[in-house]
């Protein structure tokens, strides 16, 4: 169980039986449209808000999880779920319809692995037998939020990220065959004093270092070990500093295994500055793309480290600086029980 | 600003601050000046071209020529956010669609839009001004002042 | 491409500048005298008095027979930040040669233009003294307004 300060070790190897990921219309154009399980050609999903887009998003993914698994929603017995919404409305009104026991979890763009986390942790501890995983974001909500309204013609950065449209589900258990969740770590707070909603990689490169080098040691683990450490948008500024900070503590990844969910995502040519963002980015390219290859034999272990800034609109108006997290979560091909 | 900053930052604070700088992306400031004169000299030019056109073909005289020419601007604007161009425009042209009355229009129409979910009184009227507000509070406070110098430099200065 | 763009750039810099170096020739302001059923030379002096001031590249002007007089220069690009001085140093000297008349002096581009028509029309003998009257009662009031 506990391994190290703030690691933990799943003995009993909890698998993740099926997922379900769906994208929006900007997602579609992107380099990992293929791996999504659903994907919409436009960005209300037939709402009449984006905020119930963001709901309905949240719905079907849990619910293409639960489907493919071939189980019904009462077969589960938690849902732990998360966004970047006030009060995580959308996935409140998801767990509403769902009709799943509900935890709403809030990390910012960490949600994915700390829904993960916990999820993995009770399975295997035998809290539940099944339990999903969600994170969702949707861009013009966020926007909305976060930011200027949509179509205000503000200028961005090049340091800006663009919140991914987009939901992951993922659907641990006691049983089955899949990719097992070996370990996952739980990081700390941490603000180097940057104030600038508009660098968010910059913001969180140095939490994402901490959480990752926690890792190797508390599981005292090789730099080789993973085939794949994925940062959860960092984007381009965010994942070299990273990089720098970790060589710095004495760890030195091979190269071209750590990259970032943020900059997989899209496509060269899509307007998003420095990459994606948002809770759903790593939740689907995690649960899409990642696991996809994962199973096709490409990647055997792998590490996702996602980041979250934790602001809100009022704390940077207020000139807060923007306090960070990352929780990390390995991933093992084939294991468990086949 | 910078000295209070500055206290309140750890020395490990300022190191990863320094490090952050190296690889932030910057700005590119002189390609922004130039896009944004391009674009901005643009809708000015289009602007001069309404202008000719309502006084050569309408009974508007130079001087009263300018109405109906801010509001074509206005509409055209208002049209394109709604389309969902503008801020794409806006993205490449930064300040040069900012500055003219057409980045106002943006960010009333743009602001309306947003909040239409949220119902047309407490939504759209409650959040029409959320941007262009400050623009209005401060413009107003700004002509005030301005108003009250001259007066009293008439009444008591002689001016 | 980009240096396409550059050199299209800096030319259209150049011919933009090009009009306002090169000075522009006066052109001669059209006399109509007798050929007008309306008499003109009231007109026809003011014209020439406003056109000797140096900012003045071309003036039209028509008026009528209650002495009124109303004029349109055209004012160098340059010297249109000084359009306020301009039109009162026109005014005064159209007014210092007829004490009696009433002078209307317009810099605006409109009045220019509908003041050419009526030159136009004047000297064709298309119009009538009523019209006229009409005519330049609309630009009196475009004047005020």
């Amino acid at each position: 169980m506990l391994q190290g300060h703030q690691t933990w070790e799943f003995e009993n190897k909890p698998v993740i039986l099926s997922t379900g990921t769906v994208g929006g219309p900007f997602e579609a154009g992107g380099k990992l449209a293929d791996d999504f399980d659903l994907l919409h050609d436009d960005l209300w999903l037939g709402q009449d808000s984006y905020e119930k887009a963001q709901k309905v998003l949240v719905e079907e993914s849990v619910s293409r999880a639960i489907e493919k698994a071939q189980l019904r929603n009462e077969d589960i017995q938690f849902m732990f779920a998360g966004d970047l919404i006030n009060q995580i409305t959308p996935s409140s009104f998801a767990g509403r319809t769902l009709a799943i026991p509900y935890f709403g979890l809030f990390g910012a763009c960490s949600t994915s692995m700390e829904g993960l986390a916990l999820a993995s942790f009770i399975i295997n501890a035998k809290g539940a037998e099944r339990i999903i995983a969600a994170a969702s974001s949707h861009n013009a909500a966020t926007e909305k939020q976060f930011r200027y309204p949509t179509e205000y013609g503000g200028q961005k950065p090049p340091t800006a990220q663009w919140t991914v449209t987009a939901s992951g589900a993922a659907l641990v258990s006691t049983v089955g065959n899949g990719p097992v969740v070996t370990s996952a770590t739980i990081g700390k707070v941490i603000d180097m004093g940057l104030s600038d909603p508009f660098n968010m990689g910059g913001a969180m490169a140095p939490a994402a270092a901490d959480t990752i080098v926690s890792h190797f040691r508390d599981r005292d683990l090789p730099a080789d070990y993973y085939d794949l450490v994925a940062t959860g948008d960092l984007g381009k500024v965010g994942l070299p500093i990273a990089k720098e900070l970790i060589e710095e503590k004495g760890l030195k990844l091979p190269e071209d295994t750590f990259q970032d969910c943020g900059l997989m995502i899209y496509r060269e040519g899509q307007p998003v500055l420095a990459g994606g963002s948002g809770a759903g980015c790593s939740a689907s390219v995690t649960y899409g793309h990642l696991l996809n290859r994962m199973k096709k034999g490409e990647l055997k272990r792998i590490l996702i480290v996602a980041t979250g800034a934790l602001l809100s609109p009022m704390s940077f108006q207020q000139k807060e600086t923007i306090p960070c997290i990352a929780h990390a979560v390995s991933f093992e091909a084939g294991g468990g029980l086949q | 600003m910078s000295s209070s900053k500055g206290k309140n930052v750890t020395p490990a604070q300022q190191k990863y601050q320094m490090l952050q700088k190296k690889h932030e992306l910057k700005r590119p400031v002189v390609k922004n000046c130039f896009r944004a004169f391009l674009v901005g000299g643009f809708i000015c030019l289009i602007g001069q071209g309404l202008h000719v056109f309502y006084y050569t073909f309408f009974d508007f005289t130079q001087r009263t020529a300018g109405d109906p020419t801010v509001a074509t601007l206005i509409f055209i604007s208002v049209l394109l956010t709604g389309f969902g161009v503008y801020d794409r425009i806006a993205q490449f042209a930064g300040g040069g669609t900012a500055v003219p009355v057409t980045g106002f229009a943006n960010s009333v129409a743009s602001a309306a839009i947003e909040h239409r979910t949220e119902g047309y009184v407490l939504g759209v009227g409650g959040n029409i001004f959320k941007l262009a507000g400050s623009v209005i509070v401060f413009g107003t406070v700004a002509a005030f002042v301005i108003a009250l110098i001259k007066t009293i430099l008439i009444q008591w200065g002689g001016l | 491409m980009k240096g396409f763009i550059i050199g299209m750039v800096v030319l259209c810099l150049l011919a933009g500048c090009q009009n306002l170096t090169g000075a522009t020739p006066d052109v001669k302001p059209m006399q109509l005298q007798e050929n007008a059923i309306i008499n003109q030379d009231q007109a026809d002096e003011a014209k020439k008095i406003v056109l000797s001031m140096e900012e003045v590249v071309e003036i039209k002007g028509v008026s009528d027979n209650d002495d009124n007089i109303y004029l349109a220069p055209r004012v160098k690009h340059f010297d249109r930040f000084r359009l306020k001085e301009i039109r009162k140093t026109g005014f005064n000297s159209v007014k210092k040669r007829y004490p009696d008349a009433t002078v209307f002096l317009s810099t605006d581009q409109k009045i220019f233009m509908e003041l050419e028509k009526l030159e136009k029309e004047l000297k064709n003998r298309t119009i009538s003294e009523q019209r006229l009257k009409k005519e330049l009662k609309k630009l009196e009031d475009m004047m005020k307004g």
